[in-house]
């Protein structure tokens, strides 16, 4: 019961001494995680070395016989007891870069930069470095704990690998907590309604000069055509919804009409009879203006998510904004895209905390704060013991 | 194939080692046996992008995870940039080479550093390991200390890596790297033949115990890695020396104007040590078989041996037939 929390956490004020000299002694194995998972490119769909890699850490601090299954998400398991709850624990271990990307790490004397790992790869090194942070530290655990290493969780991953373990278990975890990486502070507990959007309009027609033929049917042009009407949708003020026009494709050469072309969309909302609506509109929209034009116009919806979360009086909330003022910070409420739509809407208590700060990015210039994640590792571990004792159920 | 290139290929495949060979509880298990010291030595000059990782891998795996390395130091000549503060950051020990053993002088070179290394350090066995690897990997470190700790004849450990290069049966990996195909493997052939079975002679990763390191010279710059492998195989014999293939091995590529500065310094260790081992400059038969390295399907590397005979006419002036040509 959260009315526990003030007594819990005065324990776990007693276990903070221990924990933090723990955590200052393996700083240097959670970076050396961090730099050997940025060694293993995973590009989603493509996690298998990645997945290899995680369980071969948790054998090594000492999990039985951690798991893989079709999805090749990762899984390791620190049972207690068979009556007890139990809290999963997940980050995920794909990220949008293939093997040409060097991703390798700089470790300096306060930060760490490399590309992509402020976001994405630390909060995967925290997860796989938790047992041995455990193992070294006085901090008793009742309940059991899942560390889980997923797949697929990028663009057209789709939140599949987590969707898939949570589907495929016979009992549900009690609850989530979510690891991401530069995000320390922030709180996530609730998703918005989300549908991404690839639309192309295609010319089936042999290349030609643009001097010779009408520009008026260039496919740029018809893609034009579609943005515009996607924007002439009436969006609500209450509730919240937008449309972001992420990414734009087309063309060929200067002199050539465009034959192909393609624009990535993204639509939010916080409620899902919005997202359906608008799933309507755009594919009225992509129809009329293909019929008109002579084209094919194609809008493939994917990544749909619905709106799902908790309410922020829910006991795990409330901790876990309490565990992070008593680290000295102010905690920033978020909604959230990330895997933690799927225990959500499956009712399962769960919040997505970040491990440290930084600046993120696609570059190699992206650095995480080194000095923060001892905060975010603590952040972590409270998590877990007010979990464990019982100060987050309702 | 000649007596002598079965005798190098036999070597080859008994000393030739890959990291996954050796497990690292077991070796941990071997040292405390046998009651031995292991130091890890990084010689640096202005490495702070890498540096930091390489103190944190070695730490965290070989220390805190295994306790395989007793002691990480960092020798530096004098870096410019944040590379001392960084290694002390993360629990090396930093030492300034040019503050050491000041009545011997100093020189600026890696060479220099790995010498005071000896001084410094307290390991029976010392692994030298560059700092500009960007995919460093404690594999470097525990694939150089297996050859040494589970064989008892061996006392020196060489790294090579897998180099893929492109020929026209596409991807396919080589021995060494130009220099060493163009410059050293050449040279072995002629001077010292049963070092061509070192795939990278100039690798610079390296491990052996200090017994071998006190007793031989050590060129300060570029023909460090040239020189130590001849002295060593001179004194101890083929057979102290192996080699562990660790893989991939990411660094600076440099360009060839460096590359030829490279040469130039090795040049200079070779010839010394052709004096000091009164080799036979005459062009032998024996001196005429170049060898070289190539991979087997089964992924093993073998020696291959190849006559080449540079004939040369006289001046042609010299010819009757040229001289009445025109008569």
């Amino acid at each position: 019961m959260y009315s526990d929390f003030p007594k819990v956490l005065k324990d776990f004020e007693c276990l903070k001494k221990d924990l933090s000299s723990v955590i200052s002694a393996t700083r240097e194995m959670i970076l050396s995680n961090l730099s050997m998972i940025s060694q293993i490119p995973a590009f989603t769909f493509e996690e298998k070395k990645r997945s290899e890699f995680i369980l071969e850490k948790f054998a090594e601090a000492g999990i039985p016989d951690p798991s893989t299954d079709i999805m090749y998400n990762a899984l390791g398991k620190i049972e207690n007891s068979k009556t007890a709850k139990t809290i999963l624990i997940t980050a995920h271990m794909d990220n949008p870069f293939d093997e040409a990307i060097d991703q390798n790490i700089s470790i300096r004397e306060n930060k760490v930069f490399g590309m992509d790992m402020a976001e994405d790869n630390l909060a995967l090194a925290a997860l796989t470095t938790l047992p041995d942070i455990l193992a070294r530290s006085k901090m008793q655990i009742k309940s059991n704990l899942s560390l889980l290493a997923t797949t697929r969780s990028h663009g057209k991953g789709d939140f599949e690998g987590m969707r898939y373990y949570l589907n495929n278990l016979d009992k549900k975890p009690d609850c989530v907590i979510h690891l991401s990486g530069i995000t320390f502070g922030k709180i996530d507990y609730f998703t918005l309604s989300r549908v991404r959007c690839d639309i192309k309009s295609k010319f089936n027609i042999p290349s030609e000069m643009a001097w010779v033929r009408s520009t008026h049917d260039s496919a740029i042009v018809v893609i034009n055509e579609v943005i515009n009407a996607i924007l002439s949708i009436p969006l609500p003020r209450q509730p919240k919804s937008v449309i972001n026009l992420g990414m734009i494709n087309g063309g060929e050469r200067y002199s050539t009409v465009s034959r192909e072309a393609s624009i990535n969309i993204e639509f939010l909302s916080e409620k899902d009879n919005i997202t359906d609506s608008v799933i309507t509109q755009i594919n009225d929209y992509c129809m009329d203006i293909g019929a008109r034009h002579g084209v094919e116009v194609r809008a493939n919806f994917f990544g749909r998510h619905h709106a799902a979360g908790i309410n922020c009086s829910h006991p795990l909330i409330k901790v876990s904004i309490e565990i992070i003022k008593s680290l000295g910070f102010e905690p920033i409420i978020e909604y959230s895209c990330s895997e933690i739509t799927v225990p959500l809407s499956m009712g399962i208590p769960t919040v997505s905390i970040g491990v440290a700060t930084g600046t993120g990015g696609k570059t190699p210039e992206a650095y995480i704060n080194t000095e923060t994640i001892e905060k975010g590792i603590l952040q972590l571990l409270a998590l877990i013991y007010m979990i464990d004792n019982g100060c987050c159920s309702e | 194939m000649g007596a002598a290139v079965n005798k190098i290929n036999k070597w080859l495949k008994e000393k030739t080692f890959h990291y996954k060979d050796f497990n690292i509880p077991d070796l941990v298990r071997i040292k405390e046996e046998k009651n031995l010291k292991i130091s890890l030595c990084f010689p640096t000059l202005n490495e702070e992008k890498t540096i930091g990782k390489s103190v944190v891998m070695m730490k965290s795996e070989l220390m805190l995870r295994h306790k395989l390395i007793d002691e990480i130091a960092v020798i530096d000549s004098g870096s410019t940039d944040s590379t001392c503060v960084i290694a002390k950051e993360f629990g090396a020990q930093v030492y300034n080479s040019a503050d050491y053993l000041k009545d011997e002088g100093y020189y600026k070179g890696k060479g220099e550093n790995m010498w005071k290394a000896l001084y410094l350090l307290k390991g029976d066995i010392i692994v030298f390991i560059d700092a500009d690897i960007s995919n460093i990997h404690h594999r470097f470190a525990y694939g150089l200390l297996g050859p040494l700790l589970q064989n008892p004849d061996i006392r020196y450990v060489k790294a090579f890596y897998s180099r893929p290069f492109q020929n026209e049966k596409g991807i396919a990996p080589s021995g060494g790297g130009r220099v060493t195909e163009i410059l050293i493997r050449p040279l072995f052939s002629q001077f010292f033949p049963s070092l061509t079975g070192i795939v990278q002679p100039l690798s610079g990763e390296c491990a052996g115990y200090r017994e071998i390191f006190e007793n031989i010279s050590f060129p300060v710059g570029y023909g460090v890695e040239t020189g130590m492998l001849i002295d060593i195989y001179k004194k101890w014999g083929l057979d102290a020396i192996a080699q562990t293939n660790l893989d991939l091995r990411i660094h600076r590529n440099q360009d060839i104007a460096s590359l030829g500065k490279m040469s130039f310094g090795i040049l200079q260790t070779f010839w010394k040590r052709l004096n000091k081992y009164k080799k036979d400059l005459s062009l032998s038969p024996e001196a005429l078989t170049l060898r070289q390295m190539s991979m087997q399907d089964s992924g093993g590397y073998e020696i291959s041996e190849k006559l080449i005979e540079e004939i040369e006419r006289k001046p042609i002036i010299e010819v009757p037939d040229y001289k009445n040509r025109n008569k």
